[in-house]
C-alpha cells in the first residue's frame, strides 16, 4: 500500500508563454504530477500568466508558478493565485521566491519598500509577513459563502466573509478578498531551500536540494518537523551531465533516493529536451511509479497527501 | 478609415444571471471561467473584434455601512481577477482581440509591463489594456496605502505609470532607468519585445475631461457613454479635436459608445421585455442605489425613496455629486429619479434585429464613427441567452448590411484596428 511518488517536472525559464502552454501539455499527456516555473524577472514570461494560459488546455496537472512576494502586495498576489485556482479546479499553487530577479520600484507612498536594500535579517521576516497576509486573505472567505438565496435576494452570505486587518511590520491590507474561497481553500504554497536551510512558514510543499554530504533521511525528517503541519517534500534530481542515459540504471538511483529519503517524491531540474526527456518521462517516470498506488486524484493539495485546509477561524478579524 | 463598425465586447469576471430568467443550473459555475471561455469563442465565431475584461479590487460598503447589500446585488463583487482568464481565453482563441483592465493606482509598473508583454506573447499580438485609475478608498486599504489621490492627480500619476510601462516594453535587455514626477522604476532588462511593437492596444474609458484629456494623449481605443446622438458626436468631434490640437491625426484613435441591445422578434417583444428588465422592481432599485452609494460613496440606505435627497444631507465622499442628486430629486423623489435609471448606455437599442441595425447605422452615419461596445449588464445579469440574441441575431444583420465584419482580417490587434 505504497503510493507512487509524486513527479514534478520544473520548467526551462527560457520559453516563450506560448511555449510553455505547450510544454505543460505535453507533460501532462507524460503523466508528470507538477509543473514548476520559477520566476526569472520582466525579460522571461510571469509564469502564473503563462499557467493561466494553461487552464482550459490541462485536467490534472498541478501549476506551481513562482513570484518573489516583493512582487506584488499580497491582496494581488492571493486573488491572482486564487483566481487560477477557481479556473484550474484546485491545481494552482505558489512557490514563494524572496530572491527572483525584480525591478526596483519607489514612489512617495512607501508601499512598495519592504524587501528593497534590506539585509538578509529583515529579508525573513519580510516574506513571513507577505505570506501571512495572503493566508489571511485567502482566509477571508468562508466555505459555503455563496448561498444564491433566491427567495431573499442574497447572492453571498455576508456573515461568511470576514474584513482581514492585517497590520504586519511590513504588509497592510484591509480586506476581504473579493473572490471566493477557491476549491483548494488555499492554493499551495511552496518554497525551494538548501538541505539545512529554514523552511518557510506555511510552506504546504517543499522542494530541497540535497548536497551529496547530506543524510537525506535527517533532512527531510527536518523540515517535516517544524511546528506547522508537515509539508510535502520533493528531492531535486538534475540528470547526468552525459548525453547517454541508461534507465535502468537511473531508475535504480532514483528508486534508492526516495527509500532513502522518504520524501514524497522528485522534482526534475534543468532536464534537456531530446532522448534526455523523453527517457526520463517515458521510461524512467512509469518505472518508478510501477506496482505502486496511484497518487489521489483532485485537487493539487489531495495529490500531495495534504487535506483542503478548512479557514482558521481564530485567525479571522471579528467584523461587525 | 474603415466603413465598418467596430464592434467590442465588455465583461466582468463575475456571477453570470442566478437569479433572473435563463440563469441556468449553476449559481456559481462562473468561478471556473467556462463561461467566459464560451463567450470568447462564440465572439470569435461572430468576428467581433475584441472582449474586454473589466475589474476592481474590493468590497463596497458604502450602502447601510456594510457588505449585506453588495452581495445582494453583486454590482462589483464577487469578482475575480481578469488576468488569469484573459490568459486562458488567450489559448482557445486566434483572432479575438483581448483587452484586460489594470489600474494604474493598484498595481506596481513592472506588475502592468510584465503581465501585458506576457499577454502579448500568450495571444500573439492581440494584447490590449484598459487603463484605469481606480477611486475607492477601500481599494486603496488593500493594497497597502491610506487612501487614494483626488481624481486629477490619479491621472498624473497615471501618466508616470506609462512612461515606465514603454520604458520596460521599449528597453530590451538593456537596463531600464524611468523616473516620473511621482514615481521611478529601474529594471536590469526590460520586457520581451511585444509582437505589436511599442505597446499594447491602450484604451480608456475617458469621462471626465481629465479623463478625455489622459485618453487622447495616450489611448488608441476610448469607450465612452454620452447620452443620445448629438453628445455622442460631440463627444467624438472633442477627442478628434484634442488630437489635432496637439498635433496629432484623429484618425488615430478609435471611440466606441457603451450599448445593451434588447432584441426580440417583433419590436413590441423587445419593448416589453426592455420594460422588464429595467422595471424598478425592488431589485432594480437596490441595484441602483448600492451602485450610487459606492460611486459617489454617500450612504444612500439612509434616504427616504419616495421624498427628495434632503438638502441638509452631506457626505465623505463626493460632496458635487450629492448635490447633482439633491437637484435631480428636488421636484420630485429618489424613486422616481432612480425609476428612469438603470441603463449605461448612449442610445437605447430595443427592437428586432432588423431595427437596431438602422438606429446603429443611423448613429454612426450621424456621430461619424467608430463603433460600439456591447455590454450584457454587470454582475449577476449576464445570461448566455442574451449573447445567443446578440451573436445570432444582431450580428448576422449587421454584417448583411456591410456594417460588420465577417472574418478577421489578418496581423495583430493593433494593425487589426486600422490605426493611423
Amino acid at each position: 500500500m505504497t503510493l507512487a511518488p509524486l513527479i514534478a517536472w520544473v520548467l526551462d525559464g527560457t520559453r516563450s508563454a506560448r511555449e510553455t502552454v505547450n510544454t505543460v501539455r505535453r507533460l501532462e499527456l507524460e503523466g508528470i504530477d507538477l509543473a514548476v516555473a520559477s520566476s526569472l524577472g520582466l525579460a522571461q514570461a510571469d509564469p502564473l500568466t503563462s499557467f493561466a494560459g494553461t487552464a482550459a488546455l490541462t485536467r490534472r496537472i498541478g501549476l506551481l508558478a513562482g513570484q518573489s512576494p516583493f512582487h506584488q502586495p499580497p491582496y494581488l498576489a492571493a486573488r491572482a493565485f486564487g483566481t487560477l485556482d477557481a479556473m484550474t479546479r484546485g491545481r494552482a499553487g505558489w512557490l514563494v521566491e524572496p530572491e527572483a530577479p525584480r525591478a526596483t520600484r519607489t514612489d512617495d507612498s512607501g508601499r512598495w519598500e519592504a524587501g528593497e536594500g534590506d539585509g538578509p535579517e529583515f529579508l525573513r521576516p519580510a516574506v513571513d509577513d507577505h505570506v501571512a497576509a495572503v493566508v489571511a486573505l485567502w482566509d477571508s472567505w468562508e466555505d459555503g459563502a455563496i448561498v444564491a438565496d433566491v427567495a431573499a435576494g442574497q447572492y453571498v452570505d455576508d456573515a461568511k466573509v470576514h474584513v482581514v486587518d492585517h497590520e504586519g511590520a511590513f504588509f497592510r491590507t484591509r480586506g476581504p478578498l473579493n473572490i471566493p474561497r477557491s476549491p483548494q481553500g488555499r492554493p499551495v504554497v511552496a518554497t525551494w531551500i538548501a538541505a539545512g536551510a529554514a523552511v518557510q512558514a506555511e510552506a504546504d510543499l517543499v522542494i530541497v536540494e540535497l548536497a551529496s554530504s547530506v543524510d537525506a533521511l535527517d533532512e527531510v525528517a527536518r523540515i517535516r518537523s517544524g511546528d506547522h503541519a508537515a509539508p510535502a517534500v520533493l528531492v531535486v534530481c538534475r540528470p547526468p551531465a552525459e548525453t547517454a542515459v541508461d534507465p535502468d540504471r537511473v531508475v535504480a538511483v532514483l528508486r534508492e533516493l526516495l527509500a532513502a529519503s522518504g520524501a514524497d517524491g522528485l522534482a526534475f531540474v534543468d532536464v534537456p529536451d531530446g532522448p534526455v526527456a523523453g527517457a526520463l518521462a517515458g521510461i524512467v517516470v512509469p518505472a518508478l511509479r510501477f506496482g505502486l498506488d496511484p497518487r489521489p486524484a483532485g485537487t493539487l493539495r489531495a495529490r500531495l497527501g495534504l487535506d483542503a485546509v478548512a479557514a482558521r477561524r481564530e485567525q479571522l478579524a471579528v467584523s461587525a | 478609415m474603415s466603413d465598418r463598425m467596430l464592434l467590442g465586447w465588455f465583461v466582468n469576471f463575475m456571477p453570470t444571471a442566478w437569479n433572473r430568467p435563463w440563469a441556468g443550473p449553476s449559481a456559481d459555475a462562473w468561478t471556473t471561467g467556462d463561461f467566459y471561455l464560451d463567450m470568447a469563442r462564440s465572439l470569435e465565431r461572430s468576428a467581433i473584434d475584441f472582449m474586454m475584461l473589466e475589474d476592481s479590487s474590493v468590497v463596497p460598503e458604502s450602502f447601510g455601512g456594510s457588505m449585506k447589500a453588495e452581495f445582494q446585488a453583486t454590482t462589483k463583487s464577487p469578482k475575480q481577477d481578469p488576468i488569469p482568464l484573459a490568459a486562458a481565453i488567450a489559448s482557445v482563441t486566434e483572432h479575438l482581440g483581448l483587452v484586460t483592465t489594470l489600474s494604474t493606482s493598484l498595481y506596481s509598473p513592472d506588475r502592468l509591463a510584465h503581465v501585458l508583454a506576457t499577454m502579448d506573447d500568450l495571444s500573439e499580438g492581440r494584447a490590449g489594456w484598459n487603463i484605469v485609475t481606480s477611486f475607492e478608498d477601500l481599494a486603496a486599504r488593500n493594497v497597502g496605502l491610506d487612501r487614494l489621490w483626488a481624481h486629477d492627480e490619479r491621472y498624473e500619476r497615471a501618466d508616470d505609470v506609462l512612461a515606465h510601462a514603454s520604458a520596460l516594453w521599449n528597453g530590451g535587455s538593456s537596463r531600464v532607468e524611468s523616473d516620473g514626477r511621482f514615481s521611478s522604476v529601474t529594471s536590469d532588462t526590460g520586457t520581451t519585445t511585444l509582437v505589436q511593437g511599442d505597446r499594447p492596444v491602450l484604451c480608456q474609458a475617458g469621462g471626465s475631461k481629465t479623463g478625455m484629456d489622459f485618453a487622447a494623449s495616450h489611448a488608441d481605443v476610448i469607450v465612452a457613454a454620452p447620452a443620445g446622438i448629438p453628445a455622442m458626436k460631440a463627444y467624438r468631434d472633442g477627442i478628434r479635436q484634442r488630437l489635432e490640437e496637439a498635433g496629432k491625426d484623429p484618425d488615430s484613435i478609435r471611440v466606441l459608445f457603451m450599448v445593451t441591445p434588447m432584441l426580440g422578434e417583433t419590436d413590441n417583444d423587445a419593448r416589453d421585455k426592455a420594460e422588464r428588465v429595467y422595471a424598478p422592481t425592488g431589485d432594480n432599485l437596490l441595484r441602483r442605489l448600492v451602485m450610487m452609494s459606492n460611486q459617489f460613496e454617500v450612504d444612500f440606505s439612509v434616504f427616504d425613496l419616495d421624498e427628495p435627497v434632503p438638502a441638509d444631507a452631506t457626505t465623505n465622499g463626493i460632496q458635487s455629486s450629492l448635490d447633482a442628486i439633491k437637484r435631480a430629486t428636488a421636484n420630485s423623489s429618489l424613486r422616481e429619479v432612480l425609476t428612469k435609471g438603470g441603463q449605461s448606455e448612449s442610445i437605447p437599442l430595443v427592437g428586432t434585429p432588423d431595427t437596431v441595425a438602422d438606429r446603429m447605422e443611423e448613429a454612426m452615419d450621424e456621430v461619424g464613427g467608430d463603433g460600439f461596445l456591447l455590454f450584457g449588464g454587470g454582475g449577476g445579469l449576464l445570461s448566455r441567452r442574451y449573447l445567443d440574441e446578440v451573436l445570432d441575431g444582431l450580428v448576422p444583420e449587421l454584417q448583411h448590411r456591410g456594417l460588420a465584419q465577417r472574418d478577421y482580417a489578418p496581423g495583430t490587434f493593433r494593425e487589426r484596428l486600422a490605426l493611423s
